[in-house]
């Protein structure tokens, strides 16, 4: 083996990440190799003086300035951030749920928590690869970081709205065409604010299981996705008597008149919008894609592609089609508003 | 300590003192990452609180199967990581050569603060690390973050996978790479032999 393909290695086999046979071969070389022996030695003692670099001391004011910080967190009203947006596959589609309702199962409360948890946020395995990642191809060219933004969870995207790859191609033609290289000078495009809005509507209600019924009733009716949790996630109901909350899934221009028959349950609070932005993460998605098509387009350019190229490619695509997926899911989002019913049991009866 | 597992549930529940234990648990190896991710105590500390609270509006993302610790890795690295390149985004519209201009439509030549020692007078090893740490600063975000997590905080691959989500194979090119960069960055220094 080269040089060049033994020194590749050198980081993981100080790791003891290689396997047997790269060990032999790898020690086999350094016997004989004063250049990557070095090159092996330095690595070592970097690793060794990176790892005795110490540790910085927390100031003691953390836990008492932490401590104030979380209750006002925990007591902020109506708080826009702590809504989460649940997987597609934890939203019961109403009429079904009605349905085991008529027959006495009430969905929500037969889901343990830990399960409930478990649904969220299952990351896609990644296939693995050796050489350049799909993201450090991109990174290398823009210098982004990581981002794994855990609030935003995986929602699959029903087939019918996934971009095809054709369609991709399509677009990637038509740019290449109007616009060819001189894309990247153009000035960015004037960002529109972006906002993922929801309702949280508070309802006194005599009893709980009843108003519970009433309001899948109402999701069923209007053939709208809802989800019921087994306690209010909301901060201001946790100092309250009994809470639960329900979730319902409704078209932007619907929410109001929703808004309204849900009010008829119990004696409701005027509910409380919030918005979340998302501007930042649809612009991040938006240049995902632009440069991810510009590196497909040079790579598309070119007349012949090496073994790592054509590799790169497919990724590429890949990561374009997941860019788009993102973003309609982004889409969706804006142009979707969740309503999110607080239950208190009213006690004064 | 009651199990990890009984402190996330409690703290689901609204159990703010449960939180807090998971948040003792966790505090030191959170403050020592997020300084060597923002290269100051300062931030460090404000991202540390960051992260924590990010991590309690978010625990209902938290699957059980990585443990809270690699869990809280993620979401630190997550915010410091995000922080940063919000702050390159402010700075990154000016290149380096060009010159910068005033709002009064004057030109200045640009300058950058020189933030490297000269060898000579590093001898102790607190100026060391604080020199290591100024070459860490230097570095890209997705090279720094593989050098702090596996070097620095000792994760495994397996966990700096689960952290940067990642597969495995990403984890070693990258960290090779980085690795790489850094130690071409101390031998250029004449800190390596």
């Amino acid at each position: 083996m080269k040089c060049e393909h033994i020194r590749e290695l050198l980081s993981a086999y100080v790791d003891n990440m290689t396997d047997a046979k790269e060990n032999r071969i790898i020690a086999a070389h350094l016997a004989e190799c004063e250049a990557c022996r070095h090159e092996y030695d330095n690595l070592q003692l970097m690793c060794t003086i990176l790892g005795n670099m110490g540790q910085p001391e927390l100031p003691e004011r953390f836990t008492e300035e932490f401590h104030k910080r979380l209750l006002e967190e925990k007591t902020r009203l109506f708080s826009a951030k702590e809504f989460r947006r649940p997987r597609k596959s934890g939203w019961v589609a109403a009429g079904l749920a009605a349905i085991a309702l008529t027959i006495g199962i009430y969905v929500s409360s037969i889901i343990p928590i830990g399960a409930w948890i478990a649904n969220f946020d299952e990351k896609p395995a990644e296939k693995e690869r050796n050489n350049i990642a799909i993201e450090d191809i991109i990174r290398s060219i823009k210098g982004w970081g990581t981002d794994n933004n855990e609030v935003v969870n995986e929602v699959k995207i029903a087939d019918s709205q996934k971009k095809s790859p054709t369609k991709i191609d399509d677009e990637i033609t038509s740019n290449e065409n109007n616009a060819g290289e001189k894309v990247v000078d153009e000035e960015p495009l004037p960002v529109v604010p972006k906002y993922i809005e929801d309702y949280a509507t508070k309802i006194k209600v005599k009893d709980m299981e009843e108003a519970t019924d009433q309001i899948v009733q109402i999701a069923a009716a209007n053939n709208l996705e809802y989800k019921a949790l087994p306690y209010a996630s909301n901060a201001q109901a946790l100092s309250a008597n009994k809470s639960k909350e329900v979730n319902i899934k409704v078209d932007k221009n619907k929410s109001q008149s929703l808004i309204k028959q849900l009010n008829n349950i119990g004696q409701a609070a005027s509910p409380v919008q919030n918005k979340l932005e998302i501007t930042n993460e649809y612009a991040q998605v938006e240049e995902q894609i632009y440069i991810t098509k510009k590196l497909i387009n040079k790579l598309e350019g070119k007349n012949e592609l090496s073994a790592n190229e054509a590799t790169d490619l497919v990724e590429l695509k890949k990561h374009l089609e997941e860019s788009y997926t993102k973003k309609i899911e982004l889409d969706k989002e804006v142009n979707t508003v969740i309503v999110r019913v607080i239950l208190e049991e009213d006690v004064s009866h | 300590m009651e199990l990890e597992e009984q402190l996330v549930k409690r703290s689901l529940q609204g159990d703010t003192i449960a939180f807090e234990q998971l948040v003792i648990q966790y505090q030191n190896k959170i403050y020592a990452l997020s300084y060597r991710y923002m290269g100051n105590e300062e931030d460090a500390y404000d991202m540390t609180q960051e992260a924590f609270l990010k991590a309690y509006r978010s625990l209902r993302t938290f699957k059980g199967d990585s443990s809270f610790g690699t869990w809280m890795y993620r979401v630190a690295t997550n915010v410091c990581l995000d922080e940063l390149r919000r702050r390159k985004r402010r700075i990154m519209p000016l290149s380096l050569d060009e010159p910068v201009a005033t709002t009064d439509g004057d030109e200045l030549a640009k300058e950058l603060p020189d933030t490297s020692l000269t060898p000579d007078i590093i001898y102790e090893q607190k100026e060391f690390s604080e020199y290591i740490q100024s070459l860490l600063n230097e570095m890209k975000a997705d090279h720094k973050s593989v050098i702090v997590l596996r070097d620095i905080m000792e994760l495994s691959y397996e966990e700096m996978a689960e952290v940067l989500n990642c597969s495995l194979g990403t984890v070693k090119s990258r960290l090779s790479r980085a690795r790489n960069t850094l130690r071409k960055k101390l031998e250029d220094r004449e800190l390596l032999p």
